[in-house]
């Protein structure tokens, strides 16, 4: 009867725990008062590579403040290289030479591009 | 007079586990756009300058891998499972918005190589097409980030 007891104690701590789990991913919801701050990111070699969530919810909380960051910083960029293409198309002027390739095989970056983001949020 | 206990605190284990692995689908949903929204970012990012310094063929070459890495992302995204109606919701756009960016990415290569080509029209609508990709890719992205906070 007392083992009883105990096991029943213990299942309904461990469905308090499970609530308590439910709960926090429920209301993951960044604060209210974000900081616009920049976010330099990083090249990374393989965008797949994530980080993953620990149990007690830390560092989601920190991913979840970043993200809208960091689309919003993407789509910043995005929109920036469609005009910047735009006004490169638009302009009657010759193109720059120097420093563009030479040859059609020639792929390489932007000379200056450390592959950072300029504009993030 | 054991076994029943045992299996209620099987259930309760199990209970216990559910809300965890549901939240971790969209939490891996959202880790994989924030990856890749800043993948395509730095790509944009490559583009921008080459066009602003005015070289045509760099900005073909970053326009093809920012093209690249949008379907990559594209298909990274295909791959989450959400386990949320909003997460649901939210892959559904990031999927959208990275077709669109790789149509963007297309188009800006294509205006680079029409300006090679001194097709300046070409180039030109090629540009403006690529635009209205890219702007419709970026209110869906926004959109797809803002669903999965």
């Amino acid at each position: 009867m007392l083992q009883r007891k105990i096991a029943i104690t213990i299942a309904a701590g461990l469905l308090a725990a499970g609530l308590g789990v439910a709960s926090a991913f429920a209301d993951n919801n960044p604060p209210s008062t974000t900081t616009t701050t920049a976010i330099t990111t990083t090249t990374s070699t393989d965008a797949t590579t994530t980080t993953s969530t620990d149990a007690n919810g830390v560092q989601g909380d920190q991913q979840d403040g970043q993200q809208g960051v960091d689309e919003q910083g993407a789509a910043n960029d995005v929109a920036e290289a469609a005009n910047d293409v735009q006004n490169e198309a638009n302009n009657t002027g010759a193109d720059n030479q120097s420093g563009d390739q030479q040859g059609p095989n020639d792929n390489s970056e932007e000379q200056g591009d450390n592959g950072q983001s300029g504009q993030n949020g | 007079m054991i076994r029943s206990p045992l299996l209620v605190v099987a259930a309760a284990a199990l209970l216990l586990g559910l809300p965890t692995s549901a939240g971790a689908n969209d939490a891996t949903l959202r880790t994989t756009l924030n990856s890749w929204s800043k993948k395509v970012g730095v790509d944009a990012h490559s583009v921008a300058l080459a066009a602003q310094r005015r070289h045509p063929r760099r900005m073909t070459y970053s326009a093809k891998r920012f093209y690249r890495d949008a379907l990559h992302a594209r298909a990274a995204v295909a791959a989450q499972k959400p386990s949320t109606a909003k997460g649901a919701r939210a892959r559904r756009l990031a999927l959208t918005a990275f077709a669109d960016y790789a149509l963007a990415g297309s188009k800006w290569a294509a205006s680079g190589q029409a300006r090679l080509a001194h097709r300046r029209a070409a180039s030109i609508a090629d540009a403006n097409a690529g635009a209205r990709y890219a702007r419709t890719g970026d209110t869906l992205l926004v959109a797809a980030g803002k669903l999965l906070r």
